[in-house]
């Protein structure tokens, strides 16, 4: 449902911005804000945290004072309030000198219904991992007993429970003999061991809801619609230090009921913070942990920040930041992070050419950037770059790999390749707003030649990996898992993947007049069908409605949500894109794995960038300028004592291997030479490939995306051996260098050797060789230009130039 | 352009369109030609001719054009049905509709001619009831061009809707509809030895020599018995060619090139013409002719045809002498239903030709198989095709042949002249009873023959397919003998069990040759012997080797035993 990443989006600005609070005093803060109590058994835990002015957080939930100021109608167990009679009532928490109150609404006090299957029996399988993916869950079930996994079919789940095996799983007459619960506690061998223990809560429940008849729900319960988490975030002081949370669950009757105990807690980073079973979270070393509570189909998570004890920090961000800076520079200050200092004149050079164009700059363009006093040279250089022709051959690779552009052998012909390549050519090289290029993708309608967008439906031909792919690529989420169960880590459910599916369950193909071609058109009929029932899940925007299709092509429909403003997730995923892009890390990372369990690390950023992009009308090149302009980019990759650590929130900039069509073509340009690939002229150059599959063993080897999927997985940056040996010792290197004759001309035309490495060093790492790598490579040549000879000279400056693209330096962007 | 079609000399006003200056009208007289072929017009003005042609449609009518706004069944364009409706789908979500009348009973094809005018359109063709109810409908039959055969349910009123499938349109998506009764066709080919070949697809005999092949005749909406005409064959070459009777679809032709006959050859159009009772010489009947398809351009996906020809001629050559030739000796004997005939091949080789020759058995009738080839050694001058029948093969003299090859420096093939096979019923017929006996004893397989057709003289039955170690006599009887009784002897070590491959085959002679059957089979059981009862083991022995439990040591004990 749409209510939660906006609560996450509020709560987490909540806590960033409680630093911008100069308040004089800690202020004290009570979870949950409302209490509303209803039936004899409902119970409401209460959770206290203090905010320091300096933005550190306490948990003042042991510390608290808890008064009721109407004794009949609620009274207090433990922490936990219990209602006795119906009516409007309050209760005070106070902690120090600071007071809360809290209003508390009771109503159907003296009521206690029936225990429901759905509502109270299915949350403790879910709670004690009766029902997770390595027990009961698991496709076949275990030892015999199957469980739907986390719950997605509880109607199934009370035949196998009661029904599948008459009188083995169940026994009415003595419920405490049932072998669900005898198994549970391991009172008879359990090869899950005892996941309940006689007595407790959750036992209570089943054997409560076993002596009543183990009946069946009557109709149709209420719905979770909304859980909450409070309180919202934590910023904790020292290892040791602790966070009490409660979990609120919604229902669609409107009632809501504390669900602390019936959750599953979890943790993205035990080594930060570890969360423990009752909700209390307890720091560990220093980081950043996301601590998740699941319950029923929704997960939601609180962000925890783990600093050292009694952390001294004293840094402000510039006045001047623009938006970028602003966001950054606040999480950092969350995190008591000094970024580093700017990269030289000369880093940012190499860096932004790289990014931005993928090419390095020549020396004589060194020189005049070097050289230039304007105070502004680096926003030129910018701009200068943005308008270049390789701007735009980078970003339609960059598309092309989204999109799959590839040959696909009795499926996607050659021509049809090309044609759908030229065709997101021309629109990116037109500036044409991502929005309408993703509407005129979603929806194309014709032949694969005539109107060549529709090749995308001819890649993939199967509704299912369509919808995937889909989601996937527009709006970085991966829905696969909901397509057999309930996402597990995401809100996602079957439902939602069967309803999102369906809107390209009306895809229509047949054969063109050629032979190769193929129409794809709107055969206007059919239907996906959910697995569980074989029934027919209306098309629905993902996090969204259902719209009315009568008559219309629903992917039409779908094209005209998925880019626009009313689908919050598409701006956010294509500013995700392009910031990984010049970050080498997206603010969500992986960028196509947007969960629950995987937030953003600075969601105030990605939200701002987002409304700003969705603002300016999908305006790329501006994103680029405001990102490649921002101090943020610009920061060195040299680490500090606070930041060495830092990896994820842009404190300084990270080393990133230089991906491989790029590599090949700067060490194509560094070396004067060109390369022939397949259907482009000499001139071309590697990012120009319009076929996935046309590759070389250079570009292989260093991780070329075979765009056989989506997945941004698909470009391969890890290191291997065959790398290494390939520029060592390949045909790469040492032809280009020999073929392209750098050296020879630079001789010829008068250099001396020193100046050939000077000039080396300038076109392939940007920079002028220090003394030292000068002195060392002029020992091997030697200083008696009158005892080498020309051909000799002209070999060892070849073999310092073969080192130097061989080293690490040149590899890499830094 | 539009309209796209009309009738052989008539005069009219046609339309150009897609030339950028705008489109282009010119007066026309349809030529002279074959009704459904497609004449190629080409346009020019001051400036020159347009280089490629456009197709026009030489049909068997006139035109009606259609009237615009006929965008719904109410304000369809009124034509007669005889006449071609022509059209354009001039915007996108334009769509056409024509009203003609029909009588009960009239079985129509509704023809959409817009691709194969080279027109962008791709058609979607609906008949609809006078009040605009679905008929029938179409999308791609030929090609994107639509074709759909009603029956006409009653007399009234009919709609043609026509439209884009992609709901396009513009200028020049022009369209022709062809309403009239099924057209039926014959087409003659030579089947195809390779996939995209060319391979035999000619007649090339050589001197003093026979070649043959296999014509394949479809027909569509009609059948009939067909005869071949050769056309003008070459001087020196004549043809041996059965008619195609009703409901066949290959027959073997056979051509003989005098020795004497020139070295050269033609392209002749091999016709064939439907005959009956009325029209013995096929003057009124449907007439086709041989055509021969060439692939020439192959593509993806999975090899598609991309371009090819087809060309209504066959090319006939004598070509020079080769040195062997064959006959496949006549029969005499029948090949019987669930039968098999030895055919025999005798190869005659020039002085100086010793290579083998590969035999193959082209044409088999229905239910009739044989092995792909066979090959006749350097020093054997015959060599025995077996061709088997299975229980329901076609029944009735059939026209067969042999063709060989052999290695002359490149392939040689030479044809023998065609024989007839008679394939027949059984003359006689069994029914086995199973039988039964111990190794080493002697078993009765009796069998109960009827003779639904008399044959003289004396036949012979064996019993094949018996176990090792089982043997039985052959066994001659005629057309009156009501029994015969198998003694099968065993051994033994004839192996026991149930042994169901015996199979009983009788062999008929006919006119001095023998023609077998599989009679049917039987089954056999041989059993081990039942030996003799063994004696009794030594009772004094047992006891004293058994041990005693305690009961029977104080039984002992108590009858004045040791304890």
């Amino acid at each position: 449902m749409t209510r939660a990443p906006s609560r996450l989006t509020s709560a987490v600005l909540a806590a960033w911005a409680l630093v911008a609070v100069a308040a004089d005093a800690a202020t004290l803060r009570v979870f949950p804000p409302a209490v509303h109590l209803s039936t004899a058994r409902d119970r409401q835990s209460l959770v206290a945290q203090l905010i320091e002015t300096d933005g550190l957080t306490r948990d003042a939930t042991g510390a608290m004072t808890v008064t009721v100021d109407d004794a009949a109608k609620v009274r207090l167990d433990g922490r936990a309030l219990v209602p006795l009679a119906d009516g409007d009532t309050a209760v005070t928490v106070s902690v120090g000198d600071q007071k809360v109150s809290v209003t508390v609404h009771v109503e159907r006090a003296g009521q206690s219904p029936d225990l429901s299957f759905r509502l109270d029996v299915m949350p403790v399988f879910m709670r004690h991992g009766c029902n997770a993916g390595s027990c009961h869950g698991s496709a076949r079930g275990k030892d015999g007993f199957r469980l739907s996994l986390f719950g997605f079919d509880p109607e199934a789940d009370y035949h196998r429970l009661t029904r599948e095996q008459p009188g083995r799983r169940v026994n009415l007459a003595l419920p405490a003999e049932s072998l669900l619960l005898t198994k549970a506690t391991n009172a008879v061998p359990h090869t899950g061991g005892a996941r309940l223990k006689a007595g407790d809560d959750a036992y209570a429940t089943l054997e409560r809801w076993l002596a009543a008849g183990a009946t069946n729900d009557p109709g149709p319960t209420p719905a979770v619609v909304a859980v909450e988490l409070h309180p919202r975030g934590a910023v904790l002081d020292g290892p040791g230090a602790t966070q009490q949370f409660t979990v609120l669950a919604t229902y669609a009757d409107g009632t809501d009921r504390g669900v602390t105990s019936l959750a599953v807690f979890l943790s993205s980073n035990d080594a930060a913070a570890k969360v423990d079973p009752s909700g209390l979270v307890t720091a560990g070393m220093r980081g950043e942990a996301f601590v998740m509570a699941r319950f029923a189909t929704h997960t939601v998570g609180a962000a925890v920040i783990s600093l050292p004890k009694g952390l001294a920090y004293d840094w402000s961000p510039p006045a001047d930041a623009g938006r970028i800076d602003r966001l950054v520079d606040a999480k950092l200050q969350t995190l008591r992070i000094v970024p580093s200092e700017s990269c030289t004149d000369e880093e940012f050079l190499r860096r932004a050419s790289l990014d931005i164009c993928g090419v390095l700059p020549t020396s004589d363009e060194y020189r005049s950037f070097l050289a230039s006093p304007d105070p502004k040279k680096r926003a030129h250089l910018v701009d200068q770059l943005l308008a270049r022709p390789e701007f735009v051959d980078l970003w339609v690779m960059k598309w092309s790999e989204l999109l799959m552009i590839r040959t696909v052998p009795n499926q996607v012909s050659y021509k049809a390749m090309l044609l759908y390549y030229g065709w997101l050519q021309d629109r990116i090289q037109a500036n044409t707003p991502i929005d309408a290029l993703v509407r005129e993708l979603v929806a194309a309608t014709g032949g694969t030649f005539s109107a060549p967008a529709t090749n995308y439906f001819q890649h993939e031909r199967n509704t299912l990996k369509t919808a995937e792919n889909v989601a996937q690529v527009f709006m970085g989420m991966r829905i696969q898992c909901a397509q057999c169960h309930n996402h597990p880590f995401d809100r996602w459910t079957m439902d939602d993947y069967y309803g999102f599916a369906n809107f390209f369950a009306q895809i229509g193909r047949k054969q063109g007049e050629d032979p190769r071609e193929t129409v794809v058109f709107n055969s206007g009929g059919g239907d996906v069908k959910h697995p569980v029932g074989g029934r027919v899940v209306p098309p629905t925007f993902l996090g969204g409605e259902s719209p009315d299709l009568a008559g219309r092509d629903r992917r039409e429909v779908l094209a005209a949500w998925l880019a626009s403003p009313a689908n919050p997730h598409f701006g956010r995923n294509l500013v995700n894109i392009v910031w990984a892009h010049f970050f080498g890390r997206g603010i969500v990372d992986p960028v196509d794995d947007v969960r629950v369990s995987n937030p953003p690390v600075n969601e105030p950023l990605l939200d701002s960038l987002a409304r700003g992009f969705v603002e300016s009308g999908y305006d790329f090149k501006k994103l680029v300028r405001e990102i490649c302009t921002s101090r943020a980019y610009q920061r060195s990759t040299r680490p500090n004592a606070t930041n060495a650590e830092d990896e994820r929130n842009f404190s300084r900039a990270q080393l990133r291997r230089i991906r491989a069509e790029v590599l090949l073509d700067v060490m194509t340009d560094a070396t004067g030479t060109q390369n022939k690939f397949k259907g482009l002229p000499l001139v071309a150059r590697a990012v120009q490939i319009a076929d996935g599959t046309t590759s070389t063993y250079f570009l292989t080897t260093f991780g070329r995306a075979t765009r056989a999927t989506a997945c941004s997985c698909e470009v391969k940056m890890e290191p291997n051996l065959s790398q290494a040996l390939h520029l060592l010792n390949g045909d790469t290197v040492q032809q280009k260098i020999r073929q392209g004759g750098v050296v020879q001309r630079l001789l010829e035309a008068g250099r001396t050797p020193e100046q050939v490495i000077e000039e080396l060093y300038l076109r392939t790492l940007t920079r002028k060789p220090t003394e030292k790598e000068t002195a060392g490579l002029m020992e091997i040549v030697g200083t008696d230009p009158a005892a080498r000879t020309p051909a000799a000279l002209r070999e060892t400056l070849e073999d310092g130039f073969g080192a130097i693209l061989n080293s690490r330096e040149f590899v890499f962007n830094h | 352009m539009f309209p796209a079609g009309s009738k052989a000399g008539e005069k009219l006003s046609v339309t150009f369109l897609g030339d950028a200056a705008g489109p282009i009208t010119r007066g026309i007289e349809v030529p002279a030609g074959p009704i459904g072929s497609m004449h190629r017009l080409f346009v020019g003005d001051d400036g020159g001719t347009c280089p490629n042609a456009l197709p026009f449609r030489i049909s068997a009518s006139g035109n009606a054009l259609e009237q615009e706004p006929n965008d719904e069944p109410a304000k369809a364009t009124a034509a007669d049905a005889t006449l071609a409706f022509n059209g354009v789908i001039e915007r996108p979500g334009d769509v056409d509709h024509f009203r003609f009348a029909a009588k009960k009973g009239q079985t129509l094809e509704v023809e959409c001619f817009a691709r194969r005018l080279r027109s962008g359109l791709d058609p979607v063709v609906n008949v609809l009831k006078a009040d605009g109810g679905n008929l029938a409908g179409n999308d791609d039959s030929k090609g994107p061009d639509s074709v759909v055969r009603i029956d006409v349910p009653e007399d009234g009123d009919y709609l043609v809707r026509v439209k884009d499938h992609l709901g396009r349109g513009q200028a020049d998506f022009v369209y022709r509809i062809e309403i009239a009764p099924p057209a039926p066709r014959l087409v003659l080919s030579i089947p195809r030895i390779d996939r995209f070949s060319q391979t035999r697809q000619t007649v090339f005999v050589p001197r003093g020599n026979r070649y043959a092949v296999l014509v394949n005749a479809a027909r569509t909406n009609f059948d009939g018995d067909l005869v071949l005409d050769g056309g003008g064959l070459p001087p020196g070459i004549t043809m041996t060619a059965p008619p195609i009777k009703a409901g066949q679809v290959q027959v073997p032709v056979v051509f003989e090139a005098a020795a004497d006959a020139e070295i050269g050859g033609k392209l002749v159009t091999f016709e064939a013409r439907q005959v009956n009772e009325q029209d013995p010489e096929g003057k009124a009947g449907v007439r086709g002719h041989f055509e021969n398809a060439a692939d020439f351009v192959l593509g993806d996906p999975n090899n598609a045809v991309h371009y090819s020809a087809r060309v209504a001629k066959l090319a006939v050559a004598v070509v020079e002498a080769v040195p062997f030739s064959i006959e496949l000796v006549p029969p005499k004997a029948p090949l019987l239903r669930n039968g098999a005939l030895d055919l025999r091949v005798v190869v005659k080789r020039e002085p100086g030709f010793d290579k083998p020759v590969t035999v193959e058995f082209p044409f088999r009738p229905g239910g009739v198989s044989a092995a792909p080839s066979i090959t006749i050694p350097p020093d054997k001058t015959e060599a025995v095709y077996l061709v088997n029948a299975d229980g329901k093969a076609a029944t009735g003299n059939w026209p067969v042949y042999a063709i060989a090859s052999g290695d002359i420096g490149g392939t040689a093939w030479v044809a023998s002249a065609p024989v007839t096979l008679v394939v027949a019923e059984p003359f006689t017929a069994a029914a086995l009873k199973r039988a039964a006996c111990e190794q080493g004893q002697e078993a009765r397989i009796a069998c109960t023959l009827t003779h639904p057709r008399p044959f003289e003289g004396q036949a012979t039955a064996r019993l094949l397919g018996l176990p090792p170690e089982a043997t039985a006599p052959e066994l001659t009887f005629t057309k009156d003998t009501a029994e015969l009784v198998f003694p099968v002897t065993t051994t033994g070590n004839s192996p026991p069990g149930n042994h169901k491959s015996v199979v009983l085959e009788l062999v008929t002679p006919v006119g001095g040759e023998p023609t077998r059957i599989s009679a049917g089979t039987v089954e056999l059981k041989i059993m081990k012997p039942q030996g003799p009862t063994q004696p009794a083991a030594p009772p004094a022995a047992q006891q004293a080797a058994k041990p005693l439990s305690r009961l029977d040591q104080l039984r002992q004990q108590a009858k004045g035993g040791t304890p």
